[in-house]
């Protein structure tokens, strides 16, 4: 089947959807925009050429993801240091149209995220955000549904812990003009 | 009728519509009876609730740097950006002998004000906790120090430390003698620890991270080093 089509609006709208939501989910892995940008590009890339391989439209977004955890993990492995995630890269400039706490709730988010390990956020961020079910995360990541199901929830209570320990002390990481 | 116990693995299963029939009713029926379970829940849905919201509009690459009137900041890590400075024409590399050829030495051309200071001003960047590359970023500090205080040419300098380089400053630092003696030997350097590294490893080890007395906290590094070279400063990836 023909991947994506650029012939039509329609066709159009689909592409840019589909790598906004392939960009949440790498920017969810790394926390680098540039190397989110690059994984997404190499995704849709490695996608297109192997597009005949895909029988099923239903099964198209399991697919994608599936392409860019395999490229997330060659990033990974090219990597001298196998860092994950570069913390000053987490976003955290105040915006002022942008409701204080709920700004402040999103960075704790993100700054939870980091105590989870690659595996963990990977299965948290397609169940919670992308809504997959255990069965097609298992395919995702090769893995048993059981073994999705018990790190699913082991990645659950380790943000709930992170959380609940940055509202217990907030942590100051609004950004300050240096002088 | 008695309740079985529920799992948190069970509660995150039916919270995702992964149970049915009895298994699901089961765990229905603990809901309504037990409001600690139901907190227990509703923390959770929160928490995924907020989680989609933290990554619903991610920050994108931002091809200039220097330009603040986007809201977004460009969060790039600070070796990247130095790529998409080249690329962007503002900034020029050159290449000086400073402890080997391989260092890259970075200095904006068009984009920062000419300053007024004549002193020299580098910036040293360290953000990994490999041992040869800290003591690499050290040589270079006590040679540019020790040569410009003989020659008597003015210098600033400026030890960045994030991400896993955090440890450099961090009190428990293996190099914790010999910053305390680069600093007491020269007025013109200064440590700075990523504040965003520092929070980072606060949280996963569960107790405050301390730093060494001669280091300083800044909010975060790539600020710091944005900062800087804003100002002009040269810019030494170690």
């Amino acid at each position: 089947m023909k991947l994506f089509s650029t012939q039509t609006r329609h066709g159009r709208q689909a592409l840019t959807d589909r790598w906004r939501r392939l960009y949440r989910l790498a920017y969810a892995w790394c926390h680098e925009p540039q190397t989110a940008m690059d994984l997404v590009q190499d995704c849709l890339t490695k996608a297109l050429r192997a597009q005949n391989q895909l029988q099923d439209e239903k099964s198209l977004d399991p697919w994608l993801f599936s392409i860019l955890l395999n490229c997330w993990r060659d990033h990974l492995r090219g990597r001298k240091e196998t860092q994950e995630l570069d913390l000053d890269s987490l976003e955290s400039r105040d915006n002022p149209e942008q409701n204080h706490s709920r700004q402040q709730l999103m960075e704790h988010v993100r700054l939870a995220m980091t105590t989870l390990n690659g595996e963990q956020r990977q299965i948290l961020t397609l169940v919670a955000i992308e809504g997959l079910s255990y069965d097609q995360v298992a395919t995702i990541m090769s893995i048993p549904a059981g073994t999705v199901m018990s790190r699913l929830c082991r990645a659950r209570q380790k943000l709930r812990d992170a959380l609940a320990a940055l509202e217990a002390r907030p942590v100051d990481i609004h950004l300050r003009r240096v002088k | 009728m008695s309740i079985a116990p529920v799992s948190d693995e069970q509660l995150s299963a039916w919270l995702d519509g992964e149970l049915d029939g009895p298994e699901a009713q089961a765990i229905e029926r603990a809901l309504a009876a037990d409001p600690a379970l139901a907190r227990r829940l509703a923390r959770f849905e929160d928490d995924m609730l907020a989680l989609s919201q933290a990554y619903t509009d991610p920050p994108l690459p931002r091809t200039n740097p220097f330009s603040s009137k986007q809201t977004r900041w460009p969060a790039v890590a600070a070796a990247l950006l130095v790529g998409v400075l080249i690329g962007t024409g503002l900034i020029r590399t050159h290449q000086q002998d400073v402890s080997g050829p391989k260092q890259r030495m970075l200095q904006i051309a068009d984009a920062a004000p000419v300053s007024l200071e004549s002193a020299e001003r580098i910036l040293l960047h360290i953000d990994s906790s490999d041992g040869q590359r800290i003591e690499r970023v050290l040589n270079t500090a006590e040679q540019l120090l020790q040569e410009r205080a003989r020659t008597g040419r003015p210098l600033k300098l400026e030890v960045v430390a994030n991400a896993r380089g955090l440890i450099t400053l961090r009190r428990e630092s293996p190099y914790a003698n010999r910053i305390r003696d680069l600093q007491s030997r020269h007025e013109n350097v200064s440590f700075k620890a990523c504040g965003m590294a520092m929070a980072h490893f606060s949280l996963v080890e569960g107790e405050p991270v301390e730093l060494l007395p001669e280091a300083d906290r800044v909010p975060a590094a790539l600020e710091e080093i944005l900062e800087r070279l804003k100002e002009g400063w040269t810019y030494v990836h170690g």
